[in-house]
């Protein structure tokens, strides 16, 4: 697991109350449990503010789930 | 089929609601509720159907507002972020009468939020007052019309609701004409609701989508433009009830808006700030994501 994987994985675990370990790349709105699309903006703002950085509008309805958030973060 | 908003029609055709199915969920193929529409689809769907579906109110009482000032603080207007969900609504109900050979569609829109007062639970959580519920249903409304009239591929389709009839000219709720908050009662409405929607189904073939009419209401309604109003948030609960729309032309003329708004229990005097997006400083949008991040 990489640095962005830690910080995307511990945003998701602690919006979603889950444990960390519960959560991988393949994790995704709609399917993980508590990810909603209420919960998914929790997430996205968590690891803005973690990380320092703001996701573009257009962006924000397709990054849902643990893969799209991090191949997203690595384009930037 | 859809949401709770479906009672009303129990007893008229097969009626199946897999539960508070939201607008967003019928994007995706990945939600349960979807799945479980879908498989009902799969299973009684015959060519030459009708499909009624109600979906977008969860949308409007609980979800929209919450996650709005996100992308406001970003750019996007209200009207723009509505319609950016309504088209892929209206773009999945089109795959969906493609798919399964619907021959007609109607959506049958969301009654007009109740009075504020009216306790909600935490099965039928909402945010924003009557009005703020109110104009985004308008908005939602509005968008769905401008997707028919833009993009007319499947011409069998209807717009229907009871919303203009239980509003006035400032998107109050006349009444209280839902009787837990969120619903309309169907011994009440069940039948002028069936009938409207049997006109429409039963006229297909001289349905056409500019001949959409919601009356002289949504007429007047239908080029108003809102911005959310700014004021120190700082107090504001994840629960809290508030009204930060206005309509723009009142904006414009700088006038105190002395709408009360309620904070938990404390009911307080708004004094707000008028803000048009095009003036915003970087400090006032710093001001609504923390908004956003009290919401949530």
């Amino acid at each position: 697991m990489n640095s962005l994987e830690v910080v995307v994985f511990s945003a998701i675990a602690e919006v979603l109350n889950l444990p960390v370990t519960s959560i991988n790349l393949e994790s995704k709105i709609d399917v993980t449990e508590n990810w909603d699309s209420l919960t998914n903006m929790d997430i996205l703002l968590k690891v803005e503010d973690l990380l320092g950085i703001t996701f573009a509008a257009s962006d924000l309805e397709q990054l849902n789930s643990s893969r799209s958030i991090i191949e997203k973060l690595q384009l930037n | 089929m859809g949401d709770s908003h479906t009672w009303v029609f129990r007893g008229r055709g097969v009626v199946y609601s897999p539960g508070p199915i939201t607008a967003r969920n019928f994007t995706s193929e990945n939600n349960s509720y979807k799945q479980d529409l879908d498989s009902v689809f799969n299973a009684m769907a015959k060519s030459g159907d009708s499909l009624v579906l109600c979906v977008g109110e969860v949308d409007m009482r609980a979800h929209y507002w919450r996650d709005f000032p996100v992308f406001y603080a970003r750019g996007v207007s209200i009207e723009q972020f509505i319609m950016n969900n309504v088209a892929k609504l209206y773009d999945a109900i089109q795959l969906t009468l493609n798919t399964y050979g619907f021959d007609s569609f109607v959506l049958w829109g969301a009654p007009a939020a109740s009075i504020e007062g009216k306790l909600y639970n935490k099965d039928l959580p909402f945010v924003g007052s009557t009005t703020t519920r109110n104009i985004l249903i308008h908005l939602f409304n509005l968008s769905f019309i401008k997707c028919m009239l833009s993009n007319p591929k499947f011409h069998k389709m209807g717009f229907s609701t009871l919303f203009y009839n239980m509003i006035d000219a400032q998107v109050n709720s006349t009444t209280n004409f839902v009787t837990d908050g969120v619903h309309l009662d169907e011994k009440l409405y069940g039948n002028v609701i069936w009938e409207i929607v049997s006109q429409i189904i039963s006229n297909r073939s001289e349905m056409v989508n500019e001949k959409i009419a919601l009356g002289a209401l949504f007429d007047q309604l239908k080029d108003h433009s809102y911005r959310p109003v700014l004021k120190n948030f700082t107090a504001v609960e994840r629960d809290s009830l508030f009204d930060t729309w206005i309509l723009l032309d009142d904006a414009s003329m700088n006038l105190p808006y002395d709408r009360k708004i309620s904070i938990s229990t404390a009911e307080i005097k708004g004094d707000f700030i008028f803000v048009r997006s095009d003036s915003m400083n970087q400090i006032e949008k710093s001001e609504i994501k923390q908004l956003a991040l009290e919401i949530q």
